[in-house]
């Protein structure tokens, strides 16, 4: 998203396609080029627990299934502008020594240029998601040992796709892990952090721990609780159904310090408030479900369509209860974790009412809005532009007006704040409904009474 | 297993074999329990201020705590009212937990000693509780020296006496069963 213009009903959207150096016209997703690549560099998809190459495709399930190029790290770009020469065509040609073939799509373009796309909707929904928080922040978490991950890695590591296949392996060493601890509100419920709670952890730990159990019966599992919260439907018997198979359950209990053992192990440290009795043990590997966070640029993205972020970087429904889609922008709505933290049928919800909030407010083609709004008098206005910078919704411009450079108010945008009226040195903009004249009977009434 | 300090539980001593004596011993719905807490708040024995009191007892249970359960008396403690039973909202039977890890420590010999002259009772005469000297009360007042149980009938004694046989005490009792 590089530049957004207008407003509900008619915004100009000016969209950067990133250049991705491989024609995806041509390109069947057959991944011999991800195959072939001599670039071999962190996986981002796998929170680096294993490596991609520099041309690959971003993760096996991605839809449209295309390759990219990655162009910071591919060979022919760092030596083309290193000395004006490409060293490495390989994932085009082959190798014909080896009788290894490049692409057999002929799509790999390393002339592709970022492309600009101009588009024109009537209404935009946000829905860019969350980002997970790091194990870094946690120093009494020993962040430093690689058999201390988060959970969104413990996630890939247990899919199918995932860094090991779908095997259970320590990444330290490889050896499968017989006890495991997970350790819930990692950022979450914490002032120094996120105030907030995540309110996926508990249950996507129980979901971990029951995996676990089906799958390896064996493992001794032991779950770390501030306490254990599962509202929602079916989620309080998903609990207690885990519980059954066996996943140990430490309530009150968030972990002061998980250290490093000589022998490789973790001791963790904890407390049982059920026991009334401080707890450790010695685990092989440790689970932190970390915090929810908002996603990386959501305030820009906040900024370009005037919607607001709240205290903790979400951007912010207009009303929790009233109006949890829109945002203080009209036309600008928003879906799924970039309000807050939630769980997937949430998500789903709030993104259909999203979408039918966009149908509701296009489809007749003509939109209502409040009559609070405010208006210049250009012949009182004096031109200085006091007005303009204060409009928190970017509603006011100068345009000319009788060879002037006059005030104007876009009632489409104005929200009605009134912060324009009462900064208004001439006192050329009316508030309506908020009159001088009627503020002033107001007040004569409330003295009368 | 390396040695916790005193005051840390070290919770590397779980042991699922425990568990499933327990489950084995009546205690089916053990895990089951969410920690609730209203066992507690209705025990008699929690309400006189017995520190290791039923829920706790539960949640070392879950955890397969055994040596926590069995260095501490407080399961002999029980006064089997059953309150716990009638009001536990997942129906874990609190009450068949704490006979679980009696059966359990019988056998390993790790209950008071108060409960073997019981055990010793109910064989001998059919009652756990069999005070001494109660002939010359009963007299006093006008009763037959022996009660009409099993005591008073020989026959039915030794018969009794050829069920318990039958039954587990034969594999815990620390006498001999003649």
């Amino acid at each position: 998203m590089e530049e957004v213009k207008g407003y509900v009903g008619n915004f100009d959207i000016k969209i950067k396609k990133k250049a991705k150096y491989v024609d995806w016209d041509k390109c069947i997703g057959c991944g011999v080029c991800t195959e072939i690549c001599p670039v071999k560099v962190p996986n981002e998809y796998n929170y680096g627990l294993n490596q991609r190459r520099a041309a690959y495709i971003e993760y096996p399930q991605a839809v449209p299934k295309k390759a990219v190029i990655d162009e910071p790290n591919c060979l022919y770009f760092k030596t083309f502008k290193k000395t004006g020469k490409p060293a490495c065509q390989i994932c085009e040609k082959g190798i014909p020594a080896k009788n290894i073939q490049g692409c057999p799509a002929d799509a790999i373009k390393f002339d592709d240029r970022d492309e600009f796309v101009d588009i024109k909707v009537g209404a935009v929904i946000i829905a860019t998601g969350f980002k997970p928080m790091s194990k870094t922040h946690f120093k009494e978490y020993s962040p430093q040992s690689p058999d201390v991950i988060t959970s969104m890695e413990f996630e890939r590591i247990l899919s199918a796709t995932g860094p090991t296949g779908g095997e259970l392996k320590r990444p330290s060493d490889g050896t499968k892990p017989k006890t495991i601890a997970m350790i819930s509100c990692v950022g979450s419920r914490d002032e120094r952090y996120h105030s907030y709670c995540s309110k996926v952890c508990c249950m996507y730990m129980l979901k971990h721990a029951r995996i676990l159990k089906e799958k390896y019966p064996y493992i001794n599992l032991y779950l770390f609780f501030i306490d254990v919260r599962t509202a929602g439907k079916d989620f309080e018997e998903f609990y207690v159904y885990t519980k059954g198979l066996g996943a140990k359950i430490i309530r009150g209990g968030r972990v002061s310090s998980v250290d490093e053992k000589p022998n490789g192990k973790l001791r963790v440290r904890g407390f049982d408030v059920d026991l009334g009795s401080p707890v450790e043990l010695e685990a092989d590997l440790v689970v932190l479900a970390t915090a929810i966070e908002p996603p990386d640029g959501v305030d820009d993205i906040g900024r370009l369509f005037s919607a607001t972020c709240g205290r903790e970087g979400f951007l912010r429904e207009v009303h929790t209860k009233l109006y949890p889609v829109e945002t203080a922008a009209r036309g600008v709505l928003i879906a799924g974790c970039v309000q807050g933290p939630k769980d997937i049928p949430e998500s789903i919800a709030q993104s259909r009412a999203a979408a039918s909030s966009a149908a509701s407010l296009i489809i007749p083609g003509k939109i209502k809005f409040e009559a609070i709004v405010s208006e210049v008098d250009r012949e009182k206005c004096s031109s200085c532009g006091v007005c303009v910078p204060l409009c928190p919704y970017s509603a006011i411009k100068i345009e000319t007006y009788k060879d002037k450079e006059k005030a104007k108010i876009e009632p489409a945008l104005c929200a009605g704040c009134g912060v324009c009226a009462s900064a208004c040195p001439s006192r050329a903009i009316t508030f309506h409904g908020f009159t001088t004249e009627q503020v002033i009977e107001q007040i004569s009434a409330l003295v009368e009474a | 297993m390396e040695e916790s300090s005193v005051n840390v539980i070290n919770l590397n001593q779980c042991d699922e074999e425990f568990i499933k004596e327990l489950e084995k011993f009546g205690a089916e719905e053990l895990k089951e329990c969410i920690q609730c807490g209203k066992c507690a708040s209705t025990c008699p024995m929690a309400l006189a201020g017995l520190d290791f009191y039923i829920k706790r007892i539960i949640h070392a249970a879950t955890l397969g705590l055994k040596d926590v359960l069995l260095e501490d008396s407080s399961v002999w403690g029980c006064q089997s009212c059953n309150r716990c039973v009638e009001i536990c909202p997942m129906d874990v039977k609190p009450y068949e937990v704490i006979q679980a890890v009696r059966r359990a420590a019988v056998r390993v010999e790790s209950c008071p000693a108060n409960t073997y002259e019981g055990l010793r009772n109910l064989y001998k005469n059919g009652h756990a509780v069999f005070p001494k000297g109660f002939e010359e009360r009963r007299k006093k007042v006008g009763l037959p020296e022996k009660p009409p149980t099993l005591v008073s009938h020989e026959e039915l004694r030794k018969k009794f006496q050829e069920v318990l046989k039958q039954t587990s005490l034969a594999d815990v009792a620390p006498f001999k069963l003649d």
